[in-house]
């Protein structure tokens, strides 16, 4: 599963990274701006699963853009990613509006961020399990249509082609 | 002396989950930073740059409170929000000085640690 981390703080990267080493089968790249992490979808190819997007993403460069623009990119994806937003802002409508934008959730940045990014990724993990159960599900259903009608098709073909049979040995008899 | 401290790692080692390298690995990136962010902040500040003195102890802010240092933290926000919302400018050198001051000591004390 491949997951991107974007924080322009190399600190909070790294701990979110050894955080996230603990799930196995993750793919981790660290991104330190949006920017980057969009480029690297576009010229990659690399689609990632989850994505753990810091609000602000402009200590070092002012112009960079900020989670919110970068949320709303990854929103346009064909295959758009679990994204979770972390944030030193406490205020309810900054989390609002990344709710509201897509995100699958909301962490402060303070000392149990750690404990609440993996709570979450425990939680997608088990939503994308659900996903890719339900996808299974749609599947097998298709299946069961299609071979049921399938058969009923199989039955007809077999009744009329008995029924003809039995029609063509009278008409011959009559015939004869 | 020991109360005069203005660091506490008790997050630091629950982050680090008791793995020393981890925690060390942590100090060393925080310390290595630290002297660019403060010096970026310091600019600001004496630029009156606001949006950059707000996005600098944004940065730092979040840091602090890993490395323990809640009253490092606490100026941090309240520069923060100062920078932000523009208001109390004329207390934000003085707070400054008390910020600088207080990273200069954690610096301090978080060489030590790993020394």
């Amino acid at each position: 599963m491949s997951v991107f981390i974007v924080d322009d703080d190399p600190m909070q990267a790294e701990m979110t990274k050894d955080t996230l080493a603990k799930f196995r089968n993750f793919s981790i790249l660290t991104f330190g701006t949006g920017e980057e992490a969009l480029k690297a979808i576009r010229t990659s190819g690399v689609n990632p699963d989850i994505v753990v997007l810091d609000y602000y993403l402009n200590s070092k460069d002012v112009d960079a853009a900020n989670g919110l623009a970068v949320l709303r990119k990854l929103m346009e994806l064909p295959n758009d990613p679990f994204v979770i937003m972390v944030s030193g802002q406490d205020r309810i409508e900054v989390a609002v509006n990344c709710i509201k934008y897509g995100a699958f959730d909301y962490v402060i940045k303070n000392e149990s961020v750690f404990v609440r990014l993996e709570q979450v990724m425990k939680k997608i993990l088990k939503e994308r399990k659900l996903v890719q159960e339900t996808k299974l599900y749609k599947l097998m259903f298709r299946l069961a249509i299609i071979g049921f009608f399938g058969l009923i098709v199989f039955i007809l073909y077999l009744w009329l082609g008995l029924g003809l049979d039995i029609l063509g040995s009278k008409n011959l008899g009559e015939v004869r | 002396m020991e109360s005069n401290k203005v660091t506490d790692l008790t997050t630091l080692n629950q982050l680090s989950g008791g793995d020393s390298a981890r925690k060390e690995k942590y100090i060393h990136l925080f310390l290595t930073m630290l002297p660019g962010q403060l010096e970026s902040a310091q600019k600001a500040s004496s630029d009156q740059d606001w949006p950059r003195l707000k996005n600098a102890v944004h940065t730092l802010k979040s840091q602090l409170g890993y490395m323990g240092v809640k009253k490092g933290q606490d100026l941090a926000q309240q520069i923060e929000k100062m920078a932000d919302e523009q208001i109390q400018l004329e207390d934000i050198p003085t707070c400054m000085n008390n910020f600088v001051a207080i990273c200069h000591q954690a610096e301090i004390e978080l060489k030590a640690e790993i020394s």
